[in-house]
């Protein structure tokens, strides 16, 4: 992985974070997921941790 | 948590937030990661070719010419604000003559005539409890001017949708008259382009001023939008002396960052969005049908063709009589049933706005507004 797809991956968090908080607007205020927002919120969350593992692999070398 | 000094703001993601100046500009995520990716001072200047609206890259240029078609106009400059494009037509036009507007304006209108050195008359509103502007009193009022001061108006202005008691008044109407007179038509759509369909040439408007941050889903700054139709753009979109590319009325360049790269990415939303008004429309007349159960009732055109609603409640007006927390109450009432936009104090006259809630979330603030009111 070369360093621009590190920059590349935290850019990628970041618009994962919004796609996330774009949940939190849309079920405000108590935040009451349905099924297929549930699945969203953790296949975000899984994505972005996958970024992290690249990131941390990445500069830990 | 806190950025600094600096509280954050998450009054969208943890309320319901009703505030109708905020409603409209609620961005979507791909304007959020946009503002993200733009960020910083002069962004969109990285590829200039002279110009901010003859930028290609990002495309600027292409979608100025979208934003065009999409609006039934002939040419599109961006504009840091609605007041600004209205000011650009003002100015341009203004030869220290006189302006016809809408009794329901908005203040950044008045002020822009007036800064335009143009002398302003208004077509009154019908009062209470309607506050409706007829559009045949254009003429009237055109030659009201004409007997006074000799000369028709130079200029024309419709507010389309007004912030108080959001009344949509049928531009097409005014439009005609203008037309038949020859007299130029300005429309401002800060409440209405980007929230429902419109088109300039089918309504006769020489010029629409739009406000990108209150109606097309953007953010990160102001931004707003000038149409105009073909025939004015020498005059309207005339550019510097010694700069050819450069136009007078947005200083050569206007909004020259984030906020006009959000009203490019949202820019896909907005269009599909406008479909859905007659429903946001819906919304609005059931939350009023609910709130006049009890001792509640709507000010401005009925039924609503807006989705910002004005309320005179003497229901809560009496309960914070008698409350602890006098006319505060309503706020911390709503709020702690994480409902927000209201102003604190408020409690007999307030305007709120259901845009871009689900169906779900307006039958909730309709739950709980009845419920404070012991409905």
């Amino acid at each position: 992985m070369l360093m621009e797809d590190v920059v590349e991956k935290t850019f990628q968090m970041a618009f994962l974070i919004e796609d996330l908080r774009e949940i939190w607007r849309k079920t405000a205020p108590f935040h009451k997921l349905k099924e297929e927002e549930i699945k969203q919120v953790l296949a975000i969350i899984d994505e972005i941790k996958n970024n992290c593992d690249a990131i941390s692999t990445k500069v830990s070398k | 948590m806190n950025i600094g000094k600096l509280e954050i703001r998450d009054r969208e993601e943890s309320f319901i937030n009703l505030n109708p100046l905020q409603t409209g500009g609620r961005t979507t995520s791909d304007a959020r990661k946009a503002i993200i990716s733009f960020i910083d001072g002069y962004s969109v200047c990285d590829w200039c070719k002279g110009a901010l609206h003859i930028t290609t890259e990002p495309d600027i240029a292409g979608f100025l010419g979208d934003v065009s078609d999409f609006l039934g106009m002939d040419y599109v400059l961006p504009t840091n604000g609605c007041r600004e494009a209205k000011y650009g037509v003002m100015h341009s036009i203004s030869s220290g003559g006189s302006i016809l507007c809408d009794g329901n304006m908005h203040y950044s209108s008045e002020v822009a005539a007036e800064r335009a050195g143009l002398k302003i008359y208004k077509v009154p509103n019908s009062g209470e409890p309607e506050y409706k502007i007829n559009p045949v009193d254009y003429a009237e009022g055109f030659e009201n001017i004409k007997k006074e001061t000799g000369k028709y108006p130079e200029l024309a202005l419709l507010t389309h949708v007004d912030g108080e008691y959001g009344n949509f008044v049928d531009a097409k109407e005014v439009g005609k008259i203008c037309n038949d007179y020859s007299i130029p038509f300005l429309l401002n759509t800060a409440y209405s382009s980007g929230r429902m369909e419109i088109d300039g040439k089918k309504v006769g408007a020489d010029f629409i001023a739009c406000s990108g941050h209150k109606s097309w889903a953007a953010g990160g700054g102001n931004i707003g939008i000038l149409a105009i139709k073909e025939g004015w753009q020498d005059k309207v979109f005339k550019p510097g002396t010694n700069w050819k590319s450069k136009p007078l009325e947005i200083l050569g360049c206007s909004s020259r960052g984030a906020s006009l790269m959000a009203l490019m990415a949202s820019f896909p939303f907005v269009k599909e969005r406008v479909k859905n008004w007659d429903d946001e429309v819906k919304k609005a007349r059931y939350l009023v049908s609910e709130l006049e159960k009890i001792d509640i009732k709507q000010l401005g055109e009925k039924p609503k063709n807006h989705d910002l609603i004005k309320l005179d409640t003497p229901v809560y007006d009496n309960i914070a009589k008698n409350h602890k927390k006098k006319g505060y109450f309503l706020y911390y009432e709503l709020k702690d049933r994480g409902i927000i936009g209201m102003k604190p104090g408020r409690t007999r006259k307030f305007k709120i706005s259901t845009y871009g809630l689900s169906w779900e979330q307006v039958g909730y603030v309709a739950e709980s507004f009845l419920e404070i009111g012991g409905g």
